[in-house]
């Protein structure tokens, strides 16, 4: 069997492999995009994901992960030239303003996106999610992250604890 | 090998439709699923989710951290196990400080990193305690 090349595009068209998310959807994307994924990227260099067959993704829902490959689409090109070290500065500037409009979304789908990214071992996409959560929760006291986050309210137990803590380190508190 | 790559055979044999990605198929499938969420309380993380968006905290502000450790048992543990304080220095590169202790003629007192910094400003404190 002649082994396909290895997603780089340079040999006419580039080459497709398709996902398949949790609830059965099939989603066709250039290889080079879905290298991203460590994960995949054993896979697909394998030959795998490509003709009839596809790779299921039985953890990733369609919604998130369209929301992944638009990700890893944006970021591919970058990604095939090492981190970009002869990108320019309006790309790099676009590459940003991108992922600031990428994280400016629900809470729910930052959760799904950052535990997909997990899955996949996208550190790019991980990192981002990350940093957007972290910022949301950053400057906040203990008692509001819980609410942030969704956290159930502390039983009569963790909240003496907490009251305690507070009396020694208020300024933690404020 | 993670789970969401176990290659384990198609559902189903008969096609299914494939979609062909487009950055315009992309943004309107996730506004219909953003839509469809928004009323679905968020996904039970795991605790390495948890590990990942503790680590982008800003290491000039540790103060975050430690109130972040009080809001529950499990983040307290997780913020201080070596290895999460380990990967926070790898992440960040310098190790964070935590603030000045001040001698002063009645006593000492502990100053938190971002009251440390005005400090640092008007007087060198005599010791400074890090990670």
């Amino acid at each position: 069997m002649a082994a396909p090349e290895s997603g780089d595009g340079n040999n006419g068209a580039a080459r497709m492999v398709t996902l398949i998310s949790s609830d059965n959807t099939r989603f066709e994307v250039e290889a080079a995009a879905a290298s991203l994924s460590q994960t995949l990227q054993l896979t697909i260099l394998d030959g795998g994901g490509g003709g009839g067959d596809g790779i299921p993704l039985p953890n990733v829902d369609s919604a998130t992960l369209s929301k992944v490959l638009e990700y890893c689409i944006k970021h591919a090109p970058a990604a095939a030239n090492g981190g970009a070290p002869n990108a320019t500065a309006v790309d790099r500037a676009e590459l940003e303003r991108f992922d600031n409009e990428f994280v400016n979304i629900d809470q729910s789908v930052l959760y799904s996106l950052i535990m997909a990214a997990h899955n996949l071992e996208i550190e790019g996409l991980q990192s981002l999610v990350a940093k957007k959560v972290a910022d949301m929760i950053k400057g906040k006291s203990p008692m509001e992250i819980r609410r942030t986050l969704g956290f159930p309210d502390p039983t009569p137990e963790e909240q003496a604890e907490m009251n305690a803590h507070m009396l020694e380190y208020g300024w933690a508190y404020e | 090998m993670d789970a969401a790559c176990t290659l384990a055979p198609p559902a189903r044999d008969t096609p299914q439709p494939v979609k062909q990605i487009s950055l315009y198929h992309c943004a309107s499938a996730v506004a219909a699923g953003g839509v469809r969420r928004s009323s679905m309380p968020p996904p039970e993380l795991l605790e390495e989710n948890y590990e990942e968006i503790l680590l982008r905290f800003p290491p000039d502000d540790p103060a975050c951290l430690f109130r972040a450790a009080l809001a529950c048992k499990r983040w307290c543990r997780l913020i201080s196990s070596a290895r999460f304080r380990r990967r926070f220095r790898e992440c960040h590169r310098s190790p964070p400080l935590l603030g000045a202790i001040r001698c002063q003629g009645t006593g000492t007192r502990f100053w938190p990193a971002s009251a440390a910094k005005e400090l640092a400003l008007r007087r060198r404190p005599r010791r400074l305690l890090r990670d």
